[in-house]
């Protein structure tokens, strides 16, 4: 049913997937808000932007652009995941979702004032603080089924079976919330390519 | 958390998430240079300091990446963020005639914490001034008097400016340590 996983994959993402889904419609600034260099800016479709992706790279860049109505995604195309206590100062509500090999991180979010995790327990289970932002949109997608002895893939660079329902979970999660799901049309878009710089040079370089 | 007891110096990396899977070597060597040259760093570098080089912290990849900064003059600390530290024997190998070196890791999934040759000289003043004693946890009982020694002995306790220090995050290419 969920094939947004599919078409990350597919379009590259296998290595590493960090993607923040910001309440705002605004681009500019929330990718300012992350600490974008406007001026680095370069419009591209994101098999262009792919050519700089390496996800843990020291140089950092994201792929911007309007998700839905009120909301902007974030792609991470190289580099850790942005910095986000620059969206809860703004107020503004978010949720990340981060993949590295074959490990999927817990949810992180922010409801406009404080951050908290949707963390996995067992076969693919997840769980929100009750009474938290995702809470209600947890309670609607319910419990995972239990787990078929099916996995699927290359199990050194794809999640395995637990972590991949959390990560179908995690996305159905950003979806329900932003009123937009990964898909062809979405991954065709054109958007914005900017660098984040790094902070102000000491001295200790080389 | 950070109390004004000088030897709660783990809650500094717990605050951080850096505790989970901890390694840091503290070497004795001229500048911060002579060690990223021993680790064979070629590739990308980034000067920052170490609150900012915490980003990279992925505790099970198999990058290498170290953070390295000088600390007291003649110290160079090496903070590993990623990977499973194999170039330690290049510290080993720096050119400096009786030049120390002290390494000083903790897993906390598996809840091991190992090190070597941690200085000896100052333990029996740290247990009469109960650095064993201090810290939330039995782990962290044992880290910060393990730091305590270290910090005796390389003349820096751990608080806030030790992450504002500006060093250099360095990624050591893959392979260049893994036939030795």
């Amino acid at each position: 049913m969920n094939e947004e996983w599919e078409l990350l994959l597919e379009a590259g993402m296998g290595r590493g997937f960090t993607g923040t889904w910001v309440e705002s419609g605004d681009t500019d600034a929330v990718a300012t808000l992350l600490g974008a260099d406007l001026a680095s800016r370069q419009d591209c479709d994101l098999a262009t932007a792919m050519i700089h992706y390496r996800p843990m790279a020291f140089t950092e860049r994201v792929w911007a652009g309007p998700h839905s109505d009120g909301w902007t995604h974030v792609l991470s195309i190289s580099g850790p995941p942005p910095v986000t206590t620059g969206l809860t100062e703004a107020g503004l509500r978010f949720l990340q979702i981060r993949t590295v090999d074959a490990n999927v991180y817990d949810l992180f979010y922010g409801d406009g004032f404080t951050t908290g995790w949707v963390t996995q327990r067992w076969y693919g289970e997840v769980i929100a603080e009750p009474g938290s932002m995702l809470d209600p949109y947890l309670r609607e997608v319910g419990r995972p089924e239990c787990p078929e002895a099916v996995r699927s893939g290359s199990w050194d660079v794809e999640p395995d079976y637990h972590g991949r329902v959390c990560l179908e979970t995690y996305l159905l999660l950003a979806g329900r919330v932003s009123g937009r799901f990964i898909d062809r049309e979405w991954l065709g878009e054109k958007r914005t390519l900017h660098a984040i710089p790094p902070p102000l040079r000491t001295d200790a370089g080389p | 958390m950070a109390s004004c007891n000088k030897f709660d110096q783990w809650s500094y990396f717990e605050e951080r998430g850096l505790a989970d899977k901890f390694a840091c070597s503290w070497v004795e060597a001229p500048d911060l240079r002579t060690v990223v040259t021993a680790l064979r760093v070629e590739e990308e570098t980034l000067a920052c300091d170490l609150n900012h080089a915490g980003r990279w912290h992925i505790p099970y990849a198999a990058e290498d990446i170290v953070w390295v900064a000088e600390q007291d003059p003649g110290w160079v600390r090496v903070f590993t963020l990623s990977g499973w530290s194999m170039w330690w024997p290049a510290l080993y190998a720096l050119p400096e005639p009786g030049g120390r070196v002290f390494s000083l890791s903790c897993d906390t999934t598996v809840g091991e914490v190992e090190w070597e040759e941690l200085p000896v000289d100052h333990w029996e003043r740290l247990r009469q001034e109960g650095a064993d004693l201090v810290g939330s946890s039995d782990k962290a009982q044992e880290m910060n008097f393990y730091l305590a020694a270290l910090a005796y002995t390389t003349g820096r306790f751990i608080d806030d400016t030790w992450f504002t220090t500006p060093g250099l995050l360095c990624r050591i290419p893959e392979g260049a340590w893994s036939h030795e």
